[in-house]
């Protein structure tokens, strides 16, 4: 009785029916409910079968353009592009996106307080805090370069988490390689990626462990806990890596990665559509700049 | 009939630091086309064995023979060796290292210094026997187990060895993909790609193997077909063996009905309703 399983060792088609099969990325589907990391909808996103040398090239020219206008027209239309295409693009749900937006905010309201307030020998502003004989004034001035600032910094974060949501690490790393990184930095990048989820799991199976004989149920419990599953995190790594090693050597390593690599060709429609969205932003950017108005 | 040698061990030992020997002089000859179950307890030697024979553990005494040549330290040797015995590891995580499944199976083939064009002839060759074609571009930390172990076996496949080591391929897999495990190393083995698998599965071991190679403390205690190694009562005693099923119940059958003609014990339900001289079993 042949079983319907996936496992085969079939004999192989001939090489030429292999050739023309056509470029196999795997559909985005879901697993049901639950929000998945960036790196799972970067994995099944929509633009898996777009060259990444296009995504990046995109998410840079809007980056550079958002920081370098200024302007916070300019950074909030990015903003809302970007996170509008990273929705769109990757599948994952609006309210995940905000949640990941909400991260920096604490960052950078921080850096713009800094430069809303100027440190004056008088009350200048409209809000002042004195501060032994001096005064912290908050200037109409510096509140719009500060909005400015916000909105910069939020464009550019947004085009950050539209890469980052849409193309995955080993399609990132191949641009860093073709773009001359070093290869012991590129090296290092892909073992770290690869072992980040091995550690993450074993982290995982011992907290769940630890849980179920209460190792958290009391603060200081926890902390043991913590510390204790942190050295054992550490100790299976050690461990591991010598058994990685052998693996390695048994397929002939010798010092160097070597992998094989293929990638999404970089294809006319997709640069036009690039082009296409990356056009009314300079326009936009153009004519504000012209006219000399801004938001605030 | 004497089937090629492919690999041989003379005597060989391998102790770990600051512990008893884990070999401690073996000597086996495997020959071409033979599916070798290696059995014995954790810790008596089998995994040590596997990387001897791959030439990541150098035997401290003794010497391992890859076609009848003596195998040395050169770097030129020992790849030739690496790719003539490949080794299937325990755990599926600890061998995988790339980020999707295409570029990790290419990783052996790559260090081989082989053209661009054969790698990738050699990789669609693995995708296409261990039907990975829709994987392809996945990341495997997100395979299931035995995904992972499909990706694994592609990637020795991918470098065309002679001679394939198993180390517990049943070890984190469920019943259904261990049956579709046991098609596929049918599979290679009708390629004429010889197995070695360790295994605690002494029903597995029984059903599959050609010959049994027993480990007890770094020694080799038993190398004979299955059915003469679980008939030996001193070496699954020594070795803490367990018999099969089938072959207990077989025996046990003989006992009951002498009547019952002599014949090679069983190594399938099929085999063992025809001794009882029943119709084969069909699944429901």
């Amino acid at each position: 009785m042949e079983q319907t399983g996936v496992w085969t060792c079939a004999a192989a088609r001939p090489a030429a029916a292999i050739k023309q099969r056509r470029f196999p990325f795997p559909r985005p589907h879901s697993h049901g409910a639950g929000m998945l990391s960036i790196d799972q909808y970067a994995q099944r996103s929509r633009l898996r079968g777009v060259s990444p040398f296009v995504k990046a090239g995109f998410a840079l020219a809007v980056l550079l353009l958002c920081v370098g206008a200024d302007l916070a027209a300019v950074g909030l239309a990015v903003s809302a592009g970007m996170l509008l295409a990273a929705v769109f693009f990757s599948g994952a749900p609006v309210r995940y996106v905000l949640s990941l937006m909400a991260v920096p905010v604490l960052f950078i309201v921080a850096s713009c307080l800094a430069v809303l307030f100027d440190v004056t020998a008088e009350p200048l502003g409209f809000f002042d805090v004195p501060l032994f004989g001096f005064c912290l004034s908050a200037t109409e001035a510096g509140l719009r370069q500060a909005g400015r600032l916000f909105c910069r910094a939020y464009g550019a974060v947004a085009c950050l988490y539209f890469l980052s949501l849409t193309t995955p690490m080993q399609e990132l790393l191949e641009v860093l390689r073709r773009l001359r990184l070093p290869r012991i930095v590129i090296e290092l990048m892909y073992l770290i990626y690869r072992y980040i989820f091995l550690l993450l799991d074993a982290q995982n199976r011992m907290t769940v462990a630890a849980r179920s004989r209460l190792g958290y149920a009391v603060r200081r419990g926890a902390w043991y806990t913590f510390t204790h599953i942190s050295g054992s995190v550490l100790a299976g790594a050690f461990r591991r890596s010598g058994a990685c090693f052998d693996a390695m050597e048994a397929r002939c390593y010798d010092g160097t990665l070597r992998f094989l690599t293929r990638q999404a060709p970089v294809r006319r429609r997709h640069v036009l559509l690039c082009c296409a969205a990356f056009l009314p932003l300079a326009a936009l950017t153009a004519l504000l700049k012209w006219k000399g108005v801004d938001l605030f | 009939m004497t089937e090629e040698t492919l690999l041989s061990l003379r005597d060989v030992v391998f102790a770990y630091p600051d512990a008893p020997p884990a070999l401690d002089g073996i000597s086996l000859d495997i020959r071409r086309g033979e599916r070798i179950a290696v059995l014995g307890n954790n810790g008596a030697g089998k995994s040590t064995f596997f990387l001897v024979c791959n030439g990541i553990l150098r035997p401290q005494s003794g010497t391992l023979f890859s076609d009848g040549k003596p195998v040395d330290d050169t770097k030129k040797v020992l790849a030739a060796l690496r790719r003539k015995v490949g080794i299937v590891f325990q755990d599926a995580d600890n061998q995988i290292i790339a980020s999707t499944v295409e570029s990790e199976i290419s990783f052996g083939p790559m260090n081989l210094r082989l053209p661009l064009g054969e790698v990738e002839a050699l990789v669609d060759e693995a995708v296409e026997r261990m039907d990975l074609e829709a994987y392809r571009q996945r990341a495997p930390q997100y395979l299931s187990g035995g995904e992972k172990k499909r990706v694994s076996i592609a990637d020795i496949l991918a470098m065309r060895p002679e001679i394939i080591l198993f180390d517990e391929p049943t070890a984190s897999l469920d019943p259904k993909n261990t049956a579709l495990l046991e098609r596929t190393l049918e599979q290679l083995s009708a390629l004429g790609i010889t197995l070695v698998v360790s295994t605690h599965d002494v029903d597995f071991a029984y059903r599959f193997a050609t010959r049994a190679v027993v480990f007890s403390a770094g020694r080799i205690v038993a190398d004979a077909s299955p059915g003469a190694v679980f008939a030996d009562g001193d070496v699954v005693a020594a070795a803490g063996l367990k018999r099969p099923l089938l072959f207990e119940a077989a025996r046990l059958v003989r006992r009951a009905f002498p009547q019952i003609p002599q014949a090679a014990p069983p190594r399938t339900l099929e085999e063992f309703a025809r001794m009882l001289g029943l119709p084969a079993e069909t699944d429901p």
